[in-house]
């Protein structure tokens, strides 16, 4: 039997709505598998090279970075602020000195030993889908995306192309954080798809969903006080727990 | 944590567990290692499919962490080779359930609620931003066209489609006769243009 010819290949309407649904369903579906599988992943393979000290935050920047490098946001209007000290080599400097220390050090630790929510014992398919987070950021010391739009000015360096990394990263939640306190929701929404799209595997995507929330949230998007219950679930001693839980309760903030 | 599975019979073997739908505790064992191996080779697969079967962006994460629970209870069944089998028809039944529930919830016009959410320029200028936003327009239209087909036709469609699988493909993966398969794609395909007229007709109405 002969399969007629598709739809997709075709030139009318039908067939780009079907090639734009089949490009953006995939790129969505690489990005959310980079959120949820490879901080997932990340365990076993944390796990497994702790010998190799890639299994502490430490050993993993130092195996990382050649020089340390700090790098801070300060606080905004808004008042996030995200402050990463990145040691290395002999340096002393240690390796998160902010506030935002715990949630540095909680992404890089994983989840192993958490006792995150537990899915429902007894339906196999219960009416609501489990609210669960899944830590959205994995450290991938070694792979570096090479999206369209990847991060200006490559270094010549191993190390020195993971800190121009890490500076384009926190540039790009930079102009979602000024948008956002700008109160210009749409524009933060769209530099935080932008940050998305530019570093699946972001090191700073914890605080993008916490900008994220904060913008939807802003807009009056109702699903920002789930994802806020989520956050919270997924995160509960995180350093944005406080914030976070004032946008549980309610579409928006004031 | 919820104890999923053993990797032997007898209480002797490791126990494994989910710590998290997606997540595994402790990383060895046999079992353990299935369901990674099956979770990272089919992610995106599940993903891709229960957003297409109806699920919105905003939900899509939740019913594919649920397909892999199912999968994590189920995983003694499964035979080798039937995963993907298993995993879509999972995803069938999940979307179903989502779609459900929001009906309940009066939220049954996912691709209205979408449209409605999009800003009418593009928030950014340039070309990746007009382009970014083209594409969402285009999935809420196609979301909305696909509405219309009901779910078992649904599946053969768009996993014709989108998926690119041949019919034969299809046939094995649903388990279903290849007259069927065709049946349903053939049906799909009327439906979705049908449809897509009606959605033109009225978006040209809306904009006089």
């Amino acid at each position: 039997m002969t399969d007629p010819e598709r739809l997709v290949e075709g030139d009318d309407l039908g067939a780009e709505l079907l090639r734009s649904a089949r490009a953006l369903d995939a790129k969505h579906a690489r990005e959310r598998r980079a959120a949820l599988i490879g901080a997932a992943a990340g365990v076993g393979a944390m796990a497994a090279t702790k010998a190799a000290s890639a299994g502490t935050t430490k050993g993993l920047l130092q195996g990382a970075f050649a020089k340390w490098v700090t790098l801070v946001i300060g606080a905004s209007a808004l008042g996030i602020g995200i402050a990463v000290g990145v040691a290395g080599g002999e340096s002393d400097v240690p390796v998160a000195a902010s506030r935002f220390a715990p949630a540095w050090r909680e992404r890089t630790s994983l989840v192993a030993a958490a006792s995150p929510p537990e899915p429902s014992e007894t339906a196999e398919m219960p009416p609501e889908a489990p609210r669960v987070l899944q830590e959205p950021a994995p450290i991938q010391p070694t792979a570096l995306p090479k999206g369209k739009r990847a991060p200006a000015a490559p270094a010549p360096s191993a190390s020195t192309d993971r800190a121009a990394r890490l500076a384009a990263e926190l540039q790009a939640l930079r102009v979602a954080r000024e948008a956002l306190a700008s109160g210009d929701g749409p524009r933060a929404l769209h530099a935080l798809d932008d940050y998305a799209a530019r570093f699946p595997r972001g090191h700073l995507a914890l605080e993008a969903e916490v900008l994220r929330i904060e913008a939807l949230s802003r807009a009056g998007d109702a699903s920002a006080a789930a994802r806020a219950r989520r956050f919270l679930e997924a995160h509960p001693q995180s350093p944005y727990a406080e914030r976070l839980r004032a946008l549980a309760g309610g579409p928006s903030i004031p | 944590m919820t104890t999923v599975g053993t990797t032997q019979e007898g209480g002797e073997g490791v126990d494994w567990a989910l710590s998290s739908p997606l997540s595994v505790a402790p990383v060895d064992g046999e079992a353990a290692a299935r369901f990674r191996a099956i979770r990272d080779e089919h992610f995106e697969f599940v993903w891709r499919s229960v957003r297409r079967l109806g699920v919105p962006d905003a939900d899509a994460d939740d019913a594919a962490q649920q397909v892999f629970i199912v999968l994590s209870r189920r995983l003694e069944e499964i035979t080798a080779g039937s995963e993907r089998a298993f995993l879509f028809g999972t995803a069938m039944r999940v979307a179903m359930q989502v779609r459900r529930t929001m009906r309940r919830r009066g939220e049954v016009s996912l691709s209205e609620d979408e449209a409605q959410g999009l800003p009418l320029e593009p928030p950014d200028t340039g070309p990746d931003a007009e382009e970014l936003l083209a594409q969402r327009r285009a999935r809420v239209m196609l979301d909305e066209v696909l509405e219309s087909l009901p779910l078992d036709v649904r599946a053969v469609f768009v996993l014709f489609e989108l998926e690119e699988m041949r019919v034969p493909e299809i046939a094995s993966l649903l388990g279903i006769p290849l007259g069927t398969a065709a049946s349903r794609l053939r049906r799909g395909r009327e439906l979705f243009q049908a449809e897509l007229s009606r959605v033109q007709a009225r978006k040209k109405r809306s904009i006089r």
